[in-house]
């Protein structure tokens, strides 16, 4: 009961923020439009047609289509599915395996967080960007390649901020309690340590997700992420840039989908942590 | 201080070493044969293959190898790219000016735009014009760096036709043809970057505000204009020099999609050929010399920043 007031009291915090409500309407959007896409998009995102070959914005085609005369508006709602399917998976898992090993580390101190911390300085002493590209030049490139890719890449962030949550909540007094009477260590980790590293770890994820969304844009926009003839909104604005001039529709309208699903995770992430008073390092 | 220094030089090099074991280990956690997949497309011959596989030394122990490897680096040799037929620390060095002028060229727009609408954000939080800052930064983070790229390419070379939208001139060899292929690469990485700087310049500049010497210059009775820019300011730009080093890794980053749209001819594009050719050599030392970049511009604001804080002059 107690659990269940304490979860409402945290969303009508969330509601109160305008940042982080205009951020949650925008995203419930591009989820509806990711999730629907079947229904909503009037055309075969894949199939071409040569005879509607860049056209511009019309009734029937109100984004206009491109070189192979595929309607943009539909392509562009299947690419929200590719878009938000890597940056979820990708920060997702990023996020557990940052925050188990952040944890263990800061929790258990000594040796074990002596190799987790050196080992994450190293990853971050390579710009993330070039750490998912050397991934990529091992695995090759692909959208579950670029999954990996970002999920490695994101993961020193939440190391780093889950270490240090833990290695402040282990002096808490009713942490030095359960290890006083004798609690398993595993117990301690689980119902002490970890429910403080909840709201860093979800406002640090939604701030991730947003940085996914254009990373994921930017390796497809390389033809090192989703391979055509799959529609995703990094590819399109490359493809688009051949015909930019007589069809600048094509190179606009994916970008500005990249823009507002990224802005939109922003303002949720800021919303959060304004909401929730959560201080990450930068 | 020289203990704070040696003691970042030291874990800093520690570091490299074991980015040298990640960069060492590319070629052997490739799926498959890494000779087969880097000559592949080449060289089709299966004896061809056994001779370039005992040339490169891929039939001795892995811990040989990699010795040999390192004693190689630090002698200054890279190896030599097998699509371009050369040696990769020169192909590195010829690409290297462009790389290090679209980093300059970025950095002062970025920090031409954020130290002022920082400072202005900060010196009335929650005001109108705070709100018009923060929101500038957010479109900044929120902003692909190669949709802005193409956007400005569209409107300034194809349809205005007054900036360049490819390749690059060195500023030192033509100054004005120079700067303007600067220019857009420059704008495009610059704003984006400027999102995340506004936000730290603010930050920063807030807590100098809310700090008790500026309370105590105020209660004399100085002007709000000589508290913010005398006595705030000063302190509120050293953070700037660790802001310029942690920036530094988003625009070695971000330079690799903004040289690719602007046809530039950095090191950044190069790491992107090395990749899509599978020249895992040249991938190996494009990569290693980005993270001795990115070391060294770190070690430098270290060190600066240590002579400039007080604080750690003084340790």
């Amino acid at each position: 009961m107690k659990r269940i007031i304490l979860i409402k009291e945290k969303i009508s915090r969330i509601l109160r923020n305008a940042n982080a409500l205009i951020g949650l309407v925008l995203i419930a959007i591009v989820f509806f439009f990711a999730i629907f896409a079947d229904w909503i998009a009037p055309y075969d995102p894949v199939i071409s047609y040569p005879s509607e070959a860049l056209q511009p914005p019309t009734f029937r085609h109100f984004m206009g289509t491109d070189d192979l005369g595929r309607d943009i508006f539909s392509r562009v709602i299947y690419g929200a599915r590719i878009s938000l399917w890597v940056s979820f998976t990708s920060t997702i898992s990023a996020a557990i395996i940052g925050t188990i090993l952040g944890v263990i580390a800061g929790y258990f101190g000594k040796i074990v967080d002596i190799t987790v911390s050196r080992f994450n300085e190293i990853l971050f002493s390579i710009p993330d960007i070039l750490l998912a590209l050397t991934i990529i030049a091992i695995l090759g490139p692909g959208t579950d390649q670029l999954i990996v890719a970002l999920a490695i890449a994101y993961t020193p962030i939440f190391i780093r901020l889950t270490r240090s949550i833990a290695l402040k909540s282990r002096e808490l007094p009713y942490v030095e309690a359960a290890k006083a009477i004798g609690e398993k260590e595993i117990n301690i980790i689980l119902r002490c340590i970890l429910p403080n590293c909840v709201t860093p770890v979800l406002v640090q994820g939604t701030l991730t997700f947003a940085y996914a969304i254009l990373a994921e844009a930017a390796f497809s926009f390389l033809a090192l992420g989703t391979q055509p003839p799959n529609p995703s909104w990094g590819r399109m604005l490359s493809d688009a840039r051949v015909f930019m001039l007589t069809a600048p529709w094509a190179a606009v309208f994916p970008g500005i989908s990249i823009f507002f699903t990224s802005l939109a995770f922003n303002l949720f992430g800021d919303g959060l942590r304004d909401a929730f008073d959560v201080r990450l390092q930068t | 201080m020289l203990r704070h220094i040696i003691s970042t030089l030291i874990s800093g090099c520690i570091n490299l070493f074991f980015i040298t074991l990640i960069v060492f280990s590319i070629l052997h956690l490739l799926p498959g044969d890494p000779i087969v997949i880097m000559f592949g497309m080449w060289e089709q011959n299966p004896q061809q293959i056994e001779f370039l596989r005992h040339k490169y030394g891929f039939d001795q122990p892995i811990y040989i190898q990699y010795l040999n490897w390192l004693t190689q680096i630090l002698s200054g040799n890279f190896g030599e790219s097998i699509r371009y037929k050369e040696p990769v620390l020169k192909l590195i060095l010829e690409r290297l000016p462009a790389t290090l002028w679209l980093i300059l060229g970025s950095m002062m727009i970025s920090l031409l735009i954020s130290i002022p609408v920082g400072i202005m954000s900060a010196s009335k939080p929650h005001s109108k014009r705070d709100y018009l800052g923060m929101l500038f930064a957010l479109f900044g983070i929120s902003t692909p760096a190669f949709w802005l790229g193409i956007m400005l390419i569209l409107v300034f070379s194809l349809y205005l036709r007054i900036l360049p939208a490819y390749g690059f001139v060195n500023p030192l060899e033509s100054p004005i043809e120079g700067l303007k292929t600067l220019t857009l690469p420059s704008i495009t990485l610059g704003v984006v970057l400027a999102g995340t700087v506004t936000r730290t310049v603010r930050s920063n500049m807030i807590e100098v505000l809310y700090s008790d010497y500026i309370k105590f210059a105020r209660l004399k009775g100085m002007s709000e204009r000589t508290v913010l820019y005398k006595h705030a300011l000063k302190n509120a730009l050293i953070p700037i020099i660790t802001i310029v080093g942690i920036q530094t890794g988003i625009l070695l980053g971000g330079a690799v999609v903004i040289e690719q749209i602007f046809g530039w001819p950095g090191i950044g594009r190069l790491i992107l050929q090395a990749v899509y050719t599978r020249d895992y050599f040249l991938v190996q030392g494009t990569i290693l010399i980005y993270a001795i970049l990115f070391f060294l511009v770190n070690l430098t604001m270290d060190i600066i920043y240590a002579f400039i804080d007080p604080r750690i002059r003084y340790e």
